[in-house]
């Protein structure tokens, strides 16, 4: 627990430095997708990690922050220090009226009935022209934190979204490591064992769900303002995939393991760029070597790993003793 | 072993039992399971509920717990009537249960498990959760050490640290007691807690589960097919035979009564 934190503080100080020791904008626009992804896997391995059930609508919270942000800065011409946060908050409520459905089901049940919610809200954006401008989406999303002051270069959208992902990380933190969080994990393991302690499945399940659909808010919010442009590809599948395999990659269950998973993801998104077409089989084969040899992803690995280490050094001290 | 508490035979008028279910019928299809079974639990009572396999024991179990819905009957807890209510409404009244089939946290740690249990006396605001104060901390400090106690008190503490799934089928059963206990409950009812336990075992078992009542729980309600352990540790016993209740009385009695030794055995040839 302090050992992941310092890892959490660690990361988050380092990045903080990267661009004043980075200039090269597209290095740049690497971490900001990076920080941007690790929001997004940080909010779905809640869902998926904590509460044990697999979304597949998480896009859904994406693309509604994504359009709600850009809805207020094209119509209203709002600042982003007042979108994102109004972003995040839409999207907790689409999120607490999703999962007062979604919730109440379980296993295939639950993936399948999310997937439909993101597609229902991808045809709406695609189809009610007069809000969000249909297929068109909504060009030149404002580009100003506070007033007039505007974000021109990319170290100002990366010190933004690397704010975005400690306040990501501090209320995934807060909430892993709290009784709500202990709860979350009950019901993961065994929901009988849950509800004779007292836990109302449910509620706990909800709370974390709100709470994934609040960051992926945020997140979306952020994109918006960053690339500008708005379009109903944010609710497509491909972001979702890319989310599951930056979770199971990473390590779902763990805070660090998503994190890890979005770095690597988009750096090895861009170093594929060569083999074109063939990226996607690539990655294709990367996840079901992933569940078949890391069920538990890098941080269940590592953590394996520690724990055989942990248990040879008393080895060898017991065979010492008996020479 | 002298019971410490006089048996009651019936509720009196004006003492209230801790737990009290009339008339529990519970019909799956056309299969009735428990019919019309009524019994109570006195506080500082610990009450064996026995019965030959398939009568209707945790079926019963179930009901009084809100796993399952009785198709008819109450059950009143502390005065309340909780028939119908949601399982961890139920058990944040302080009714709370253990399982037939052993139901642990496989992938916590024992003192993980421990410390999971304790989730209702340090249930927060949400705030509280995003913005831990001064009160929050110390709620945690005290689970924190109420579990270590508590694993301590079953006799698993060499194990705290050690992953469920890698408990023995033994170590199993009194790690669920300790999720069960660390959940503070007033009735503690535990379904089949010394199967897999050895004699000795059993035994040691017993004597922590009497010492358990006043200190920790107010009362037990046990479901056990170890009929040494049942009988040294219940204060009164309540038989049931194919979902009806066939005797209730001392081990003493139990054990002289024909119609039980009938049900579990067959009929004496004549």
């Amino acid at each position: 627990m302090t050992l992941e934190r310092n890892i959490l503080l660690a990361f988050l100080a380092g990045a903080a430095l990267l661009p004043f020791a980075v200039t090269d904008q597209y290095i740049l626009h690497l971490a900001i997708m990076a920080l941007f992804y690790a929001v997004l896997a940080s909010s779905l391995n809640l869902v998926v990690g904590y509460v044990g059930e697999f979304s597949l609508g998480h896009t859904a919270f994406l693309g509604t922050g994504a359009y709600t942000a850009a809805l207020l800065s094209t119509q209203a011409g709002m600042p982003m220090w007042v979108t994102i946060p109004l972003a995040g908050l839409v999207s907790a409520v689409f999120g607490f009226a999703i999962g007062a459905i979604t919730l109440r089901l379980q296993g295939p049940y639950f993936v399948i009935v999310t997937l439909s919610f993101a597609e229902v809200l991808r045809i709406v954006a695609n189809n009610w022209i007069a809000v969000t401008n249909g297929p068109m989406g909504l060009a030149g999303v404002g580009q100003n934190l506070f007033g007039d002051v505007a974000v021109t270069d990319k170290a100002g959208f990366f010190l933004i979204v690397l704010g975005i992902a400690a306040v990501a990380l501090y209320f995934s933190y807060r909430f892993v490591y709290s009784n709500a969080g202990r709860a979350a994990v009950a019901v993961r393991e065994n929901r009988y064992v849950a509800q004779s302690i007292g836990v109302d499945p449910f509620g706990t399940a909800m709370q974390a769900f709100v709470l994934g659909a609040f960051l992926a808010g945020l997140a979306g919010g952020f994109y918006a303002h960053y690339i500008s442009f708005v379009g109903p590809e944010v609710f497509r599948f491909a972001f979702m995939a890319t989310m599951i395999i930056m979770v199971l990659l990473g390590g779902k269950g763990t805070l660090i393991g998503p994190l890890a998973g979005a770095v690597i993801v988009t750096v090895l998104e861009e170093y594929l760029r060569e083999v074109q077409e063939l990226r996607l089989t690539l990655f294709g084969l990367i996840v079901m070597a992933i569940v078949l040899f890391l069920p538990n992803g890098l941080m269940g690995f590592i953590a394996l790993r520690r724990e055989q280490q942990a248990a040879k050094p008393t080895l060898n001290a017991a065979k010492e003793r008996t020479v | 072993m002298t019971a410490t508490t006089q048996p009651t035979a019936e509720p009196t008028a004006d003492r209230q039992p801790l737990l009290r279910a009339d008339d529990l019928t519970m019909t799956f299809g056309g299969i009735t399971a428990v019919k019309d079974f009524s019994f109570h639990i006195e506080p500082g009572e610990i009450v064996g509920l026995i019965g030959p396999n398939g009568a209707g024991k945790t079926t019963c179990f179930n009901m009084l717990t809100g796993f399952y819905a009785p198709s008819n009957g109450r059950v009143r807890f502390k005065g309340q009537d909780i028939t119908n209510r949601k399982p961890h409404a139920i058990a944040r009244l302080g009714l709370v249960r253990s399982f037939q089939k052993t139901n642990v946290m496989k992938r916590l740690t024992v003192f993980e498990n421990v410390l999971t249990g304790h989730y209702m006396a340090s249930r927060q605001s949400l705030l509280a959760t995003f913005f831990p104060g001064e009160a929050v901390r110390r709620a945690e400090r005290e689970a924190r050490e109420s579990a270590a106690a508590i694993v301590e008190t079953m006799g698993l503490a060499q194990r705290m640290n050690a992953p469920a799934h890698l408990l023995s089928c033994g170590e199993l059963r009194l790690l669920e007691v300790a999720v069960a206990l660390a959940a503070k409950p007033s009735l503690l009812m535990l379904d089949e807690p010394a199967a897999g336990l050895n004699s000795h075992e059993a035994g040691t078992f017993g004597a922590v589960l009497k010492t358990l009542i006043g200190r920790s729980i107010d009362a037990l309600l046990i479901v056990e097919h170890n009929m040494d352990l049942v009988m040294s540790v219940s204060d009164r016993i309540v038989v049931l035979n194919f979902g009806r209740k066939l005797a209730e009385g001392r081990p003493a009695e139990i054990i002289e009564n024909r119609q039980v030794a009938e049900a579990y055995l067959g009929k004496a040839a004549a």
